[in-house]
């Protein structure tokens, strides 16, 4: 051949497949007319082909693309069904899995938007064992994994002296929350969360102000003007983000305050879940009533601090430790003489630790529990959702082995059938992709709103890494499981593959199908066992004996000493809200008490009998409940032994309290309580007589296990703001705005906080139960549904490729029932595997769910046994409906079947 | 098709179609561009819309004994991107070196 011409061709070899031919006959009549015209340089030119033959490669690839894209969107549509399974599994895999973790980013992970956060850090102490010189503290704790309670609030000389004496510290602020305040800007009144925060708090953090200024030291000085810095949500909120807002004046429990400044959005404060309202300078707080002022022996300030550059934790810890044993004995010194009840249990510093505070105070181990269990959970629908969407491409890719060979046949090269299968995958999975993202958006909102009404979420935002990390594991599932059986396919000889589709014995399926089939039954059956065990307990939670009477009953709090209400006033007070609220048409009673039931909060104190060693700390710790003498009517409390209290039990009388049956038995055993001594520790110098036991009730929530507790007359202990429960004889909703007018009459500036029926306040109360129940029900639902849509695809798909030899057995006399066998056996077997995985992994992965169970073991057999016959009852049906069409075949129709 | 801005050899290529050469040979003996930059230009311009492909036919080249060659024509478009570009170079509105011997061939049915 001609050196031009074979140069031409071999040139061709680069042009599609299309365009070849033609592209190849231009040349080449070309070349020969230039060679019949009788010139030279032939070869020179034909070089110049191969140039050309670059210069159409764009387009190929255009061409095939669109080709591919065009044919890829049509083989999905075609199968409609499996498509439409895979894009919404990808969508809640990837949807669910970047809601969730987005969440848990702002709640736990995120820092504070400080500068150089990592510097930060936060003080806790904790008790190591004995009587701790701690006279009395405000302040929730925590357990940590040793069971230690850690706590973080401290007394005012312990914020001082670490001030002065550090030298590893370049800042130190100290601040505690207030719940309720009750502010009014221009004559109208709201109650608002605060927070008081030394002057240096800002500083300590390093976070600006959005406008006008923050607090500064200057602020903390006793004589210094008030002045408060709103956040920016509650000046989104009341204000309406009027920047004016500067200088305003807001008067706070009946001071007025300047506002000098508000704070950035991104600041939500040092709290996780508690985003003040209101920031007020420490040194001012005494104005507005809410701590007890300047008393060191009050363990109440928290403290977050700044360390210099280079100095480690341990390095803070050391330099302070010595300060801190000689303010705590201050401090414990200092405690007035009403606390300093006798014991013979020695007294012990509690120890203190520096910890990382980047993330701000209170680095909640509850949440991050509840948080760790929702991604165990949606890692779970990820990993069904992976394998459903893998088992559904490979059942896909293997049916096409027939048209890849045919298509092999007729000419086309491997790695243009490869692309056409990636184009496919890529298709679905960004779909599905595409789809996620949306969810993600709804999922984080619906995760926000779903929060416990009290608990103000942080902003949240789609974490980007979050949605690309599911996005790629989603994508690259669909692209690997779409792309393996078509490899496999297309490496195979068309001849013998179309020759072997047909009248054969179809071949089984593959090992990977059957280790994804396991897969995907044992992680379902894990969320099965997990939300089954999350909604028996919502229902042993519901079905709880509460001790009282929970239907129609009013309840709010009240606290009038921000409004300068005197201890002296305050019975005063409330005994006319009492008798105004008693006089309403429609109530039956009224009454007080400290706490009100189910609200998640307790008061806690020491219980010592005079004359006896004092049980190991820890051991001694009773639940205290001050009510009025009326308490127990209205609440239908049941007083078992004694007598009530009266309203002759004033602090002028002897001390008096009502035990509940758990207290009777833990602490008096088979003594008689009644006319027994008590004293609480910390508490009262004076003994206590017990003079009645009140049968066993629920106090703090409805999960309390045996709490002893111990109810003192509100009359013989040091008043403040209570709750009110008011008992209607009908349907108490109607009644909330009749008692909201009476209680005005009383006095118009006194708010009534958190108003509600008892039964609000209990539904409140299951919050996490109901939140997890209905999240575990749903993903439970979703695991459930894509497994049997899974299993019920690849049934229908294997009796399709079987169709042929069924036919052949059934001519050959096969019975129904045979057929039937024949077809659910392997599932069967796959299933039943899935399904003994699924048991044990569910036992030990349930285990995590350990504390938010009521009333059973995270290993319960009855759940498990449940979620187990869901799980196979729905293998079954969607396995026994492809199986049942196979038995129904007509033979002769069945051996046609190409 | 919107105002593509023609490359020198694009133009001096729309301008030898203008001339009546219209078989990529003739292209490059009567501007002297290499087979490599006339044929990829070529291309463009037609998916620009500036120029377009027929092949003759058979009958014609069968007389001739030899195999069918494409041409290509100049269109509308074409016309008006050349008047254009023209405007630009200037020096290409004068014929210069054509080769002699080459005469334009309307030999298609």
């Amino acid at each position: 051949m001609k050196p031009h011409l074979w140069f031409v061709r071999a040139a061709s070899r680069l042009v599609s497949r299309r365009w070849r031919k033609e592209w190849q006959r231009e040349w080449e009549a070309e070349l020969h007319h230039h060679e019949s015209l009788g010139r030279h340089g032939l070869f020179r030119r034909s070089l110049g082909s191969f140039w050309d033959a670059l210069s159409m490669q764009p387009r190929r690839l255009e061409d095939e693309l669109f080709q591919d894209l065009r044919y890829g969107i049509r083989m999905l549509l075609n199968n409609a069904t499996l498509t439409a399974v895979a894009i919404l599994s990808l969508a809640v895999g990837i949807g669910a899995n970047t809601a969730v973790f987005s969440v848990a980013n702002a709640v736990m992970l995120k820092q504070l938007p400080a500068k150089n956060a990592e510097e930060l850090l936060v003080f806790e102490w904790f008790a190591t064992g004995g009587r701790e010189m701690v006279a009395s503290h405000s302040g929730g704790g925590y357990e940590d994994a040793s069971g230690r309670v850690i706590r973080s609030s401290f007394p005012n000389v312990v914020f001082d002296r670490f001030r002065n004496h550090t030298r590893t510290l370049s800042g130190l602020a100290a601040y505690q929350g207030i719940e309720t305040m009750n502010v009014s800007v221009k004559g109208d009144a709201e109650v608002a969360s605060g927070l008081i925060a030394s002057g240096s708090y800002y500083r300590v953090l390093g976070v600006d102000a959005l406008i006008g200024r923050t607090l500064a030291d200057d602020d903390d000085r006793p004589e210094a003007s008030p002045v408060a810095v709103l956040d920016f949500r509650y000046w989104e909120r009341r204000f309406g983000l009027d920047p004016r807002v500067v200088g305003q004046t807001i008067v706070i429990n009946t001071v007025p305050f300047t506002v000098v400044g508000v704070t950035p959005k991104a600041f939500v404060g040092t709290e996780t879940f508690e985003t003040p309202d209101i920031y007020i300078p420490l040194g001012v707080h005494r104005l507005i009533n809410v701590w007890p002022d300047h008393q060191s022996w009050l363990w109440w300030l928290r403290m977050i601090g700044r360390r210099n550059p280079g100095v480690t934790v341990q390095q803070v810890h050391d330099d302070l430790q010595q300060v801190f044993g000689e303010s705590v004995l201050d401090s414990w010194n200092a405690r007035p003489a009403r606390l300093q009840a006798p014991s013979s249990t020695p007294l012990v510093v509690p120890d203190f630790r520096a910890v990382d505070g980047s993330r701000g105070n209170g680095g909640n181990p509850a949440a991050a529990r509840l948080f760790s269990i929702l991604m165990a959970i949606v890692g779970l629908v990820l990993l069904i959702v992976c394998a459903n969407v893998a088992n559904l491409l490979v059942a896909k890719g293997a049916a096409r082995r027939n048209e890849m060979a045919i298509r092999g046949a007729l000419g086309a090269n491997r790695a243009r059938l490869v692309r056409q299968l990636l184009v496919e995958s890529v298709l679905l999975a960004s779909s599905g992709a595409a789809l996620g993202i949306t969810c993600a958006y709804w999922g984080q909102h619906f995760l926000t709103w779903a929060a416990p009404s009290g608990a103000s979420m942080p902003p949240t935002e789609l974490v980007l890494h979050v949605l690309a990390f599911t996005a790629a594991i989603t994508l690259f599932a669909g692209i690997v499981f779409g792309l393996a059986p078509g490899l496999r396919s297309t490496r195979i000889d068309p001849n013998s593959a179309m020759k072997n589709n047909s009248r054969s014995v179809a071949q089984s399926r593959t090992l990977l199908t059957k280790a994804l089939l396991v897969t995907q039954v044992a992680a379902s059956l894990i969320l099965l066992v997990g939300a089954g065990l999350l909604t028996r307990s919502l229902a042993n939670v519901r079905s709880v004996d509460f001790g009282f009477n929970t239907k129609n009953l009013v309840v709010f709090k009240v606290d009038p000493v921000p409004n300068r209400y005197t201890p002296a006033q305050i019975p005063h007070l409330y005994d006319r809200m009492i008798e105004r609220l008693a006089a309403i048409p429609g109530v039956l009673s009224a009454t007080l008490s400290e706490n009100l039931l189910l609200s998640g909060s307790s008061t806690n104190a020491n219980l010592l009998r005079p004359g006896r060693d004092a049980p190991p700390s820890g051991h001694n710790s009773v639940q205290t409940q001050a009510i009025r003498f009326n308490f127990f009517d209205t609440m239908q409390m049941a007083l078992l032994r004694g007598r009530h209290f009266t309203p002759a039990d004033r602090d002028n009388t002897p001390l008096a309290a009502i035990i509940n049956e758990t207290l009777a038995r833990r602490f008096f055993d088979k003594e008689d309580p009644l006319g027994q001594q008590i004293l609480l520790d910390g508490r009262r110098t004076r003994p206590i007589e017990v003079v009645g036991v009140v049968r066993d009730s629920k106090y703090r929530s409805p999960r309390d296990q045996d709490l002893p507790t111990l109810f003192v007359p509100y009359l013989q202990q040091s008043i403040s703001g209570m709750g009110f429960e008011v008992r209607t004889a009908a349907d108490p909703s109607p009644m909330i705005p009749v008692i909201r007018e009476a209680m005005r009459q009383i006095d118009a500036n006194l708010p009534l906080i958190d108003i509600k029926t008892q039964e609000q306040q209990t539904g409140e109360s299951m919050f996490g139960e109901r939140l997890f129940a209905t999240f575990s029900g749903i993903f439970g639902a979703v695991a459930l549904l894509l497994s049997s849509m899974g299993l019920y695809a690849l049934m229908s798909y294997m009796v399709a490729r079987r169709t042929n030899e069924i036919g052949i057995r059934m001519a050959l006399g096969a019975q129904r029932f045979g057929i039937l066998r024949l077809v659910m056996r392997e599932t069967a077997l796959l299933v039943s595997m899935g399904t003994g995985i699924g048991v044990l992994g569910a036992v030990a992965v349930t285990q995590i769910l350990t504390s938010l169970l009521y009333g059973l073991a995270p290993h319960d057999p009855l759940t498990i046994l449940l979620a187990a016959t869901t799980l196979v009852f729905s293998a079954a049906i969607a396995s026994y409906l492809p199986a049942r069409r196979a038995t129904g075949l007509d033979p002769m129709l069945a051996l046609r079947e190409e | 098709m919107g105002h593509t801005y023609l490359s020198f050899s694009a133009t001096a290529i729309l301008q030898a179609l203008a001339n009546g050469y219209e078989y990529g040979f003739d292209i490059m003996d009567v501007t002297g561009l290499p087979s490599g930059t006339v044929y990829p230009a070529l291309r463009r311009l037609e998916d620009a819309g500036h120029v377009e492909s027929k092949w003759e036919k058979h009958e014609t080249a069968q007389k001739e004994l030899r195999p069918p060659r494409k041409y290509y024509e100049l269109t509308r478009d074409g016309e008006r991107a050349l008047a254009d570009a023209t405007k630009r170079y200037r020096l290409l509105d004068r014929p210069a070196r054509w080769a002699p011997d080459l005469k334009p061939s309307r030999q298609r049915g």
